[in-house]
């Protein structure tokens, strides 16, 4: 859809444009230059000089409107947030702030924006009735629904700023929005000012959504994460769709801390193989992720490269010096990302597997032994890098 | 008996009619892309807000990226450089630097400032580079990695990057360039949205004449006081707010720019690296990863975002310049050669049915048929079969046209980007966009058509291009 109107609009200003040409040669210049061919010439040059100074004008109309705006606000300004900080104080100023937006509306509303983005608390929450009061919520839902992207983000980024129960449902409408900004918009605001059950709907979204959203709300819904893991997490990766199941761990790995997480061993033994690999990640921040030794064991044997590169890394993760075996099968097995992981495993669990890479170094397998080489070196230089810090 | 005098002006005749209507198509399709382009600027194209940004920067999500530089020669700005690659904000990188044989002391500069140790480390790719003689690793927490390997061009380098890489993402830059604190991230934006289908994405170029750089850092932004400079700036905000924008929308850019562009490194693999054998490998390689995922008919994207700026360093000199335009036409040439088979394929879509027909008809062919245009205008003139009207008629068309596009670009970048600050910069661009279209333009289209002509009897080599610093680039600046 969206893209149908940028279509529209292309092809209409394409022409209008030729339309300008056409308009301008038969009823100007066609009259005064006989030749049709030096006419429609003389047409296109004419709205091409047209063009040319409108593009000029323009931008310098432009700057002047948002400049004269700017003063006006900057007058304005002062009066209105006395006002309007008279009335958080216990003033009731209702109707100065109504008279005042009767005539200047966008400077009323402006205000109030900028005084609900320094304030928190009750102080927030007093404002937003008083933004209630002034019908600008009513004004921000309505603002919602245009047609236009831009006022959509306005009306959400506003409506998210409010501690008031009529923005809510707005804001949940919001989270299923076509647009990500939006999505991300609505979704900080929930988890700014609501209770469980909207920050439940925020982490759904979060799983559902691109990786853009899913980042940017992982970091935002970290807070939160024990509630989750106990109430949510498990719905999730309940789900028949793998993809989700995926992303619900990543967003559990990306925490990095100890949740209480359900078992592991069903999304270990899971048929899609980037499941396999995302719960293997998170193994580590199970508390006794030792126990888990004989699962990673196997999966070290998976059929599937990426896990058993991601078997290796989480068996250096834990130091598992029971894998090591498992790890030298893996360093002298196929793919090359598997190869160097198991390499380095090895090098993290202990000399037992530093062992097993001095062994390999010399040994027949180039890609084993180039790994083999290089994950030394590297636990050499890191350990010159401890001893010089 | 033939009349040939009647037949030499039936044929002048009819091939000025020609060139008109050439000179329509290729100015409608300039217009409808630029249009398009505006209008979807303004929708798709939201900068990550602050907000967004820590929050990314913070996210273990986000892919790891390596940044493959490589160096040639690059003594003089490679300092610099790196340190602003290591600076770059996002939370997953490392920086891999191929010294290409250099014969400067590029690689000393870079082991003794960066405190280098030589690494067993392995290349684990499969793309063909020539031999790498050493790969050197900093022990700090970012990652930089220099491979010292011997001469094979630019896309012998990146081949050999993408080779020592493990990461998901790739992004190919100039040494001598300059990225943005939050270019990755913006330029990785895309890959975010829709992981399944980008494959890969191009950044803005800037011109970095006339700006101040301190620390790897471009920290005053300011127009070249060089007025050929100062023409490729208009210049490069037209090429990439404009066209690409359009282009990448509908999913037809054949061009993400060698200067700074990110790929998913499995993808790049698996059609075969940069072509060692073409001076453009950053636009062979693009038309080839659209061409075998039409082939296979598979979904993909490849994005253009106007936001990362990846700043670099245009010649301030005519014969610099005229080097540069002449390899540039070059590797059209020959991209377009080497995939001259999908044009007017309907299999391949809008690909082969608009995109490459428009670079071979329009980019390609061009200049050509533009100096053909000027030349037969002033011939026609000094034999007497075009009036004095008709001449100036054709001038001022031309190059109102091309007002009209630059300023509405210049315009574009007003309403959206607002890199340049000062006023009196953006006058200097509005004034500089009328003055190109007077005769740098033509000088271009000049050098472009002898590029063409090199590039059909196959002349190969990159020329020099000299490099002033970035410490030493500052112009003076007001108050």
């Amino acid at each position: 859809m969206g893209r149908c109107v940028i279509y529209l609009q292309a092809v209409g200003t394409a022409l209008g444009y030729a339309l300008s040409v056409v308009l301008v040669d038969t009823l100007y210049v066609s009259r005064h230059v006989l030749d049709p061919g030096m006419a429609f010439g003389y047409s296109f040059c004419l709205v091409q000089g047209g063009i040319i100074s409108l593009l000029l004008v323009l931008s310098v109309v432009i700057k002047y409107v948002r400049h004269r705006r700017e003063r006006r606000w900057e007058k304005l300004r002062p009066s209105i947030l006395e006002k309007a900080s008279a009335h958080l104080s216990g003033n009731d100023s209702t109707a100065d702030l109504l008279a005042i937006q009767r005539r200047h509306p966008v400077e009323v509303e402006r205000s109030i924006v900028e005084l609900l983005c320094c304030v928190q608390g009750t102080t927030r929450a007093h404002l937003s009735v008083l933004a209630a009061d002034l019908g600008l919520i009513e004004r921000w839902r309505e603002q919602y629904r245009s047609m236009r992207l831009s006022k959509r983000r306005e009306a959400i980024g506003w409506l998210g700023r409010l501690v008031h129960d009529e923005a809510i449902p707005v804001l949940l409408r919001a989270l299923s929005d076509p647009d990500d900004e939006i999505k991300l918009e609505a979704a900080r605001s929930l988890i700014r000012s609501s209770g469980d059950r909207e920050i439940a709907e925020v982490f759904r979204t979060a799983v559902r959504e691109s990786l853009l959203i899913r980042a940017v709300l992982t970091e935002a819904l970290r807070a939160h994460a024990a509630m989750l893991c106990r109430n949510v997490l498990p719905g999730e990766l309940a789900s028949p769709t793998a993809k989700h199941v995926r992303t619900a761990l990543e967003i559990v790995r990306a925490w990095g801390k100890m949740l209480p997480l359900p078992a592991p061993e069903p999304l270990l033994r899971h048929e899609d193989a980037g499941v396999r690999v995302a719960a293997l990640a998170i193994l580590p921040q199970y508390g006794d992720a030792a126990e888990f030794g004989p699962e990673i064991v196997r999966l070290l044997g998976d059929a599937d490269e990426k896990v058993r590169a991601a078997a290796a890394q989480t068996a250096g993760r834990l130091h598992l010096g029971s894998a090591a075996e498992a790890l030298h099968a893996c360093l002298l097995g196929d793919g090359a990302d598997a190869v160097v992981a198991a390499a380095y495993a090895l090098a993290q669990i202990g000399q037992a597997g530093w062992r097993m890479l001095e062994k390999e170094v010399l040994g027949p397998r180039r890609a084993s032994a180039s790994a083999a080489l290089e994950a030394l070196e590297q636990l050499k230089s890191e350990r010159l890098l401890m001893v010089a810090l | 008996m033939i009349d040939w005098q009647l037949l030499f002006y039936r044929s002048f005749h009819y091939f000025c009619y020609g060139i008109i209507f050439y000179v329509a198509v290729i100015n409608s399709i300039y217009f409808f892309l630029t249009v398009l382009g505006f209008f979807s600027l303004r929708k798709y194209h939201a900068r990550l807000t602050p907000e967004q940004r820590d929050a990314l920067i913070r996210s273990p999500l986000l892919p790891e990226i390596s940044v493959v530089a490589p160096a040639y020669n690059e003594a003089v700005t490679v300092r610099e450089s790196v340190k602003a690659m290591l600076k770059l904000s996002y939370p997953n990188l490392q920086v891999i630097v191929v010294n290409d044989g250099s014969k400067d002391d590029t690689l000393k500069i870079l082991i003794e400032e960066f405190r280098l140790y030589r690494s067993a480390r392995t290349p684990t790719g499969p793309l063909p580079h020539k031999p790498i003689r050493g790969i050197y690793e900093s022990r700090d927490p970012i990652r930089l990695i220099v491979v010292d390997k011997e001469n094979g061009g630019k896309a012998d380098s990146l081949n050999a990057g993408l080779d020592v890489a493990r990461s998901e993402l790739v992004a190919a830059v100039d040494s001598d360039s300059l990225l943005e604190h939050d270019s990755l991230l913006q330029c990785v934006k895309p890959f975010l949205e829709d992981r399944e289908r980008t494959i890969a994405c191009g950044g803005m170029i800037r011109v970095v004449n006339g700006c101040h750089v301190r620390n790897g850092r471009v920290t005053t932004i300011s127009t070249s006081r060089s007025v050929i400079a100062l023409f490729q700036s208009v210049e490069y905000i037209r090429a990439f707010l404009g066209g690409r924008v359009a282009l990448s929308f509908l999913n037809s850019l054949l061009i993400i720019s060698g200067a700074f562009g990110v790929f998913r490194r499995d993808v790049v693999i698996a059609s075969g690296g940069f072509a060692v054998k073409t001076v453009g490998e950053d636009m062979e390689l693009v038309v080839r990863l659209h061409r075998q995922y039409r082939e296979r008919k598979a979904d993909y994207r490849i994005r253009y975002v106007p936001e990362p700026v990846c700043w670099t360093e245009v010649p301030e000199t005519i014969k610099i310049l005229k080097g540069q335009r002449n390899r540039w036409q070059r590797g059209t040439v020959e991209s377009i050669a080497l995939h001259k088979r999908v044009i007017l394929r309907p299999k391949f879509g809008l690909l082969g049915m608009f995109a490459v027909p428009y670079f071979a008809l329009f980019e390609m062919l061009g200049p050509a048929v533009e100096t053909l245009g000027y030349v037969c205008t002033g011939l026609g003139y000094a034999v007497g079969i075009i009036s004095r009207e008709v001449l100036i008629l054709f001038f001022c068309v031309s190059v109102l046209f091309g007002i009209v596009l630059s300023t509405s670009a210049v315009l574009l970048e007003e309403f959206t980007a607002r890199r340049y600050p000062r006023t009196m910069d953006v006058v200097r661009l509005f004034v500089v966009a009328i003055l190109e279209n007077l005769g740098f333009k033509q000088l271009m289209t000049y050098w472009r058509t002898e590029g063409l002509i090199d590039g059909l009897k196959g002349k190969t080599g990159w020329g020099n291009m000299e490099r002033k610093g970035f410490g030493t680039a500052p112009a003076k600046l007001g108050p």
